[in-house]
């Protein structure tokens, strides 16, 4: 082992408690760096996780963020919905691949309620690509079935078979239950990490039936769906027709006709629609976000160059009682160099322990954190992360060259007490 | 000739009206065992870093071991001191958290002329021939009585075949039979390996262990001019 990092090493050993404490608060500090970072960079994850291979969200004409916020993470409320004859039209156009219809505004327990049709499970993806999976059962088939997001299910303890009530807008405790017309869990979704966990999937039908007054429409509660929605010829499930949905998710069939297509539901005349494509729209939420991002680092970083500084002071006094073991290691032909980087190989020794204890209590919380199927697990030793550390260590050898100079100097001039 | 002194005069930057050192001329030549005594606060511990090179001199000249340190440069004398002069002070020989063997390990760090794979047979033999008891060896030496931490720290001082050894106070923080037996040691030690020896001290009943015995006061002119 080199001479100098055993020096180092024994002398921050003898001088355990001091940097016992600074060691802790330099981890708190490089915790509080890292932890902003790493949830910044979750964050911003789990949100462009969300959706992928959708090309546009389609909407009641409204801002372009709203829109994307309602219709695929469920937060706040659409301004107005579109007919289902523009539903129909768009889904026709030639250059569409597929179109999902998306009805909000129902909820369970908190949790909301998204009416759909089939193709939902076939074309929603998220991640790198991901089609939606059942861990168990099956999608719906039935007016009456319900569909659970994971953590709908994990969270209230629901198996399949149980019946669900479903009430009339999103909060908890609602008063206009829809208590006669209770929906069985068919299927439940693999955990994904976004907010479909939080989702209760009905049919489109379902839906209509629950608002319906129920004098007039009878469906028996094993009403099989059927697979053409646009041609009902059983009188039942014609009456379930949806007239309005809340948004549509598009797929075309060439990504060249993106902007051909988002112009023409834009420039519709019959009803005034909006069209997005969500990775624009989640750009422009980076932006809004990026104030308070830029903010949250910025007092991360001021708190680790106070842990810096208050690590350099305690080395600071250090060199001050160690002045007859400076003194010892230049009459044994120590040059000065080498008590410049004795200390300097301190604070880095301080330094490094502590990033080594914030990453495994990251790694920690990361593990904790999906085994209880909060999150997916994010991989933290990302390039960002990374960059971070060293610039961590770099900060800290720059902070430390004032305790390092003091020491060479005073190991240059060197008086001795007679 | 070990040390060769002419014109010497030394006075602290921070004063520099006050000097504190003014030697015409002396010298020691080599093999010799001198005691130079003196009052604390006479400068002894300043001529001592003068001839370690530690401190260097206003005017005059400094020869030691044949070389001119004031012509050296800083990084110079610093290699120059590890390889060539041993030094023992009165107290503070060794990194207290370290034990015996790092200490000397230490020491031989910074003389670029060992080769490492003889080295610890060599400090174990050292060790030994100093009468410190093995298991000792691997304790930090702040566990270890100041009898033997001063006896690792003529070992620390000898590892790089030092040709002048000086010493600073040794003894003055022994008491009468550890001062005695680490006398003989010392004496012994430096006779066999044929080491200059400078011994600084203001006890003289240690004169009769030495060939030439001193007064700093003699030396040093500045007492002359203060008297005057």
């Amino acid at each position: 082992m080199n001479m100098l990092i055993k020096l180092a090493l024994k002398s921050l050993h003898d001088r355990k408690g001091s940097v016992i404490l600074s060691i802790i608060a330099m981890t708190v500090s490089i915790f509080v760096l890292l932890g902003v970072e790493h949830i910044r960079y979750q964050t911003k994850e789990s949100f462009a996780n969300t959706v992928s291979g959708t090309d546009l969200i389609v909407g009641a004409r409204t801002g372009s963020l709203n829109l994307l916020l309602y219709s695929v993470f469920k937060i706040g409320s659409p301004t107005n919905n579109i007919s289902w004859r523009s539903y129909e039209k768009i889904a026709r156009n030639p250059k569409v691949k597929w179109a999902v219809p998306l009805s909000l505004g129902d909820s369970h327990k908190g949790f909301s309620v998204l009416g759909t049709n089939g193709k939902y499970f076939e074309h929603f993806s998220y991640g790198n690509q991901h089609k939606l999976l059942l861990e168990k059962g099956s999608v719906f088939d039935n007016v009456y079935d319900v569909v659970l997001g994971y953590q709908v299910a994990d969270k209230l303890n629901y198996q399949l078979g149980d019946k669900v009530v479903l009430a009339h807008g999103i909060a908890k405790t609602s008063f206009s239950l829809h208590t006669d017309k209770p929906f069985t869990i068919v299927g439940i979704l693999a955990p994904t990490g976004t907010p479909v966990d939080q989702t209760l999937h009905v049919s489109l039908q379902g839906i209509e039936a629950i608002h319906s007054n129920g004098e007039n429409i009878n469906v028996s509660q094993t009403k099989r769906l059927s697979n053409d929605y646009h041609q009902h010829k059983q009188p039942e499930l014609a009456q379930l027709q949806p007239q309005s949905i809340t948004a549509l998710l598009l797929g075309l069939k060439s990504k060249m006709s993106t902007f051909k297509i988002q112009r023409e539901i834009n420039n519709d005349t019959q009803e005034p629609l909006l069209a997005i494509l969500p990775g624009v729209a989640l750009s422009e939420l980076w932006q809004m976000m990026r104030i308070l991002e830029n903010t949250l680092f910025l007092v991360s970083v001021l708190v680790f160059i106070s842990a810096s500084l208050g690590v350099s002071a305690m080395l600071l006094s250090s060199i001050k009682q160690r002045a007859k073991e400076i003194l010892l290691l230049r009459v044994i032909g120590a040059p000065p160099l080498f008590l410049f980087f004795l200390i300097e190989l301190e604070v880095l020794f301080i330094t490094a322990i502590s990033c080594i204890l914030v990453v495994s209590l990251l790694f920690a919380q990361s593990y904790l954190a999906s085994y209880f199927g909060l999150q997916i697990s994010v991989n933290i030793f990302s390039i960002n992360t990374l960059k971070l550390i060293v610039a961590i260590l770099s900060v800290s050898l720059i902070a430390a060259t004032m305790p390092s100079l003091i020491g060479y100097v005073q190991s240059k001039k060197h008086t001795i007490v007679d | 000739m070990a040390i060769n002194l002419s014109n010497l005069r030394f006075s602290y930057p921070e004063h520099p009206h006050l000097p504190v050192l003014n030697i015409p001329f002396w010298s020691l030549s080599a093999g010799e065992h001198t005691l130079i005594y003196g009052s604390s606060g006479s400068g002894k511990s300043t001529l001592l870093n003068i001839l370690n090179g530690l401190l260097t001199v206003n005017s005059g000249h400094v020869k030691v071991l044949g070389q001119h340190l004031n012509k050296m440069t800083c990084r110079q004398r610093d290699s120059f001191r590890a390889n060539n002069i041993g030094y023992i002070f009165q107290q503070f020989n060794l990194i207290p958290y370290l034990n015996a063997l790092d200490n000397i390990q230490l020491a031989s760090y910074f003389s670029k002329s060992k080769s490492k794979s003889s080295l610890n047979p060599e400090i174990k033999a050292l060790l030994n021939s100093l009468n410190i008891p093995e298991k000792d060896w691997k304790k930090p030496v702040r566990a270890l009585s100041i009898g033997q931490q001063q006896r690792i720290a003529i070992a620390r001082a000898l590892i790089n075949k030092p040709t002048l050894l000086i010493a600073d106070e040794p003894t003055s923080s022994l008491d009468q039979e550890n001062r005695d037996s680490f006398m003989a040691l010392l004496m012994s030690i430096v006779k066999k390996n044929r080491i200059t020896l400078l011994f600084v001290s203001h006890d003289m009943s240690l004169s009769h262990y030495f060939t030439r015995v001193e007064s700093l006061n003699d030396m040093n002119q500045i007492a002359y001019e203060h008297a005057n």
